[in-house]
């Protein structure tokens, strides 16, 4: 089957020192891919760059064959890819339904469409008891879950979550883990970076490692796990252990 | 009956009717009505409030600060008055083309600033502004220069020029109520969402699908729209406009302080802000204006200073807060018997 996504021989170049180095690879509909390496490795620059907020140096990006590297983040989001922030960002002076409604209004510009589409949405991730809390009241996890929300109600086709289960507490990675789950059953791709090994191991069928800005392995949790070049980005040589 | 209800209960609404009674009752109560001292406060009030409503959709809801709204008060009062004066067009049709040119003005200032974030555009404002102000001035031979022009004394609806106050009291509440109810379809349209959510957070509206850019240039276009017509009010009902009056930066910093005293990126604040300001400005000025010179700016400063280090979110929203706390504790205290 035909990649969903295609990220080509991809650079970026900051002042001349590359963050992300030469990185390929394909995303195949509807699966779960997991992007991990140490901090620093070009996981987050490797989000900009497909969500257009950086402009790539060097290589494309493919999306169902056509080409959208150069595009407008908004632009990126109303083709059907959109990714969450690992700083969350919500928008502290409207509600949760307000906040949901602007992603919902990708796709209508209906206020009552995007008000019935936002409370499903909110339904969907669990934060109904709060649709009328102002966001900058949310803990910390609840407000990751409307970052999650506000995405999903721009019915995406890919969906990028940048660290969304950082700083939780383990009963609500498990809620956080289901929820992913919940949404790629309804047919959505996902790519997801992550630093709980737990997580990610559980979640991804297939695991790309960044370091450096350069893609060092691809596989399954187990083949990444047991890879010498991947023990070595994340722990250090065994010569330099020694000394 | 339940029109009265209705209005009771809906607090915006109860606070609207007021106004407009108040306002109403003073301009055609004999008692007040020969008081040209309040006629006159009233009509600035309910003017400055429509202008303030104005600056609102582009400084509260999208919060980009333009500091130089006076650039298009200016557009609107020269364009009408130059049209009739030069070329004998009626300020009705003036009122039109005033509108045109403050939005193409829009355009031209919002079509490069807004596709960058940061100070940029807020420097631009300031700086057009004041480009608008010293143009008025040295191309005289269009503007008259500092000598500034009459409006042309033919009095009718046609000529949108009156003997008497009240109708330019109609006027000003007419282009309130028109700021008002634009300013509610905006609250509730896709538009309105976007520009609040470009305001809390650009980065996080874009990677929604929000086009920031052409959002805030769309809001900045409705705004510049509504302070053209502001202008266009205050030339036929001053009767006389000079660069320093209508161009003037301290026009524009009444439009930002007014709406950020009453709480900005709020449908009464600017409303707010007007009524308790422009009475504040008239009466420091007629006790202070007189004894030493520019005292009458210090007090209205530090008054100003005050209520921004006290209640920064604006005098509006503050209260509202206090009478829904007052509210909830009725209610516990309610239950409790």
């Amino acid at each position: 089957m035909k990649p969903i996504l295609e990220v080509k021989k991809v650079s970026k170049l900051f002042g001349g020192l590359p963050a992300v180095n030469n990185v390929s690879f394909d995303l195949a509909e509807n699966e779960i891919l997991g992007l991990i390496g140490p901090n620093g490795a070009g996981k987050t620059t490797l989000f900009n760059l497909i969500s257009g907020y950086h402009e790539i140096s060097k290589g494309d990006i493919l999306y169902r064959g056509h080409k959208i590297s150069g595009f407008l983040p908004e632009q990126v989001c109303s083709q059907g890819i959109v990714r969450t922030f690992q700083v969350v960002k919500p928008f502290g002076e409207m509600t949760v339904e307000e906040n949901v409604m602007v992603g919902a209004f990708c796709r209508t510009a209906d206020p009552n469409r995007a008000r019935v589409k936002a409370q499903e949405t909110i339904n969907f991730v669990g934060l109904d008891k709060y649709a009328a809390m102002q966001a900058r009241n949310l803990t910390i996890a609840d407000r990751k879950r409307l970052e999650f929300a506000r995405a999903l109600a721009t019915e995406p086709k890919i969906l990028m979550l940048d660290e969304v289960m950082a700083g939780l507490r383990p009963n609500e990675v498990d809620d956080s883990l289901e929820l992913i789950r919940k949404v790629r059953a309804s047919g959505i791709t996902i790519i997801i970076v992550e630093h709980i090994m737990r997580a990610i191991m559980t979640i991804c069928e297939r695991i790309l490692v960044l370091d450096h800005g350069e893609l060092i392995a691809e596989g399954t949790p187990q083949e990444v796990t047991s890879n010498k070049k991947v023990i070595e980005a994340y722990l250090g040589k065994e010569e330099s252990a020694d000394v | 009956m339940s029109y009265i209800k209705s209005i009771i209960n809906n607090k915006a609404k109860l606070f609207l009717t007021l106004i407009a009674a108040v306002a109403i009752m003073a301009m055609l109560v004999p008692a007040s009505a020969g008081n040209a001292f309040i006629q006159n406060m009233i009509i600035m009030m309910l003017l400055w409030a429509g202008l303030a409503s104005a600056w609102n959709i582009i400084g509260g809801y999208a919060g980009q600060l333009s500091l130089g709204h006076a650039g298009f008060f200016g557009i609107g009062a020269y364009t009408v008055v130059l049209l009739a004066v030069k070329l004998e067009v009626s300020p009705w049709l003036g009122l039109i083309a005033a509108v045109f040119l403050a939005v193409v003005a829009a355009v031209i200032i919002g079509w490069p600033c807004f596709r960058l974030q940061g100070p940029f555009f807020a420097l631009a404002t300031v700086a057009v502004g004041e480009v608008l102000r010293i143009l008025a001035i040295n191309f005289s031979d269009l503007t008259y220069g500092t000598n500034g022009i009459s409006v042309k004394m033919e009095f009718g609806l046609g000529f949108m020029l009156f003997r008497e106050k009240w109708a330019y009291g109609i006027m000003a509440i007419a282009f309130l109520a028109l700021v008002l109810y634009a300013v509610k379809k905006l609250e509730k349209s896709r538009l309105g969402y976007y520009l609040v959510a470009i305001r809390e957070d650009q980065d996080a509206a874009r990677s929604l699908g929000v086009k920031a850019s052409r959002a805030k240039l769309t809001a900045y276009m409705i705004s510049a729209a509504f302070t053209a017509i502001g202008g266009v009010i205050y030339a036929q009902y001053i009767l006389y406009i000079d660069p320093d009056s209508v161009f003037a930066s301290a026009l524009s910093m009444q439009m930002v302080l007014m709406t950020i005293v009453g709480g900005m990126g709020t449908l009464w604040g600017p409303v707010l802000g007007a009524v308790l300001m422009v009475p504040l400005d008239q009466f420091i000025r007629a006790y202070f204006g007189g004894s030493v010179h520019g005292l009458h700016m210090v007090i209205y400063a530090v008054i100003l200073i005050l209520v921004i280090l006290v209640i920064p979110r604006g005098i509006g929203p503050t209260l509202s807060d206090w009478v829904k706390k007052y509210d909830k504790k009725a209610e516990s205290e309610g239950d409790r018997i």
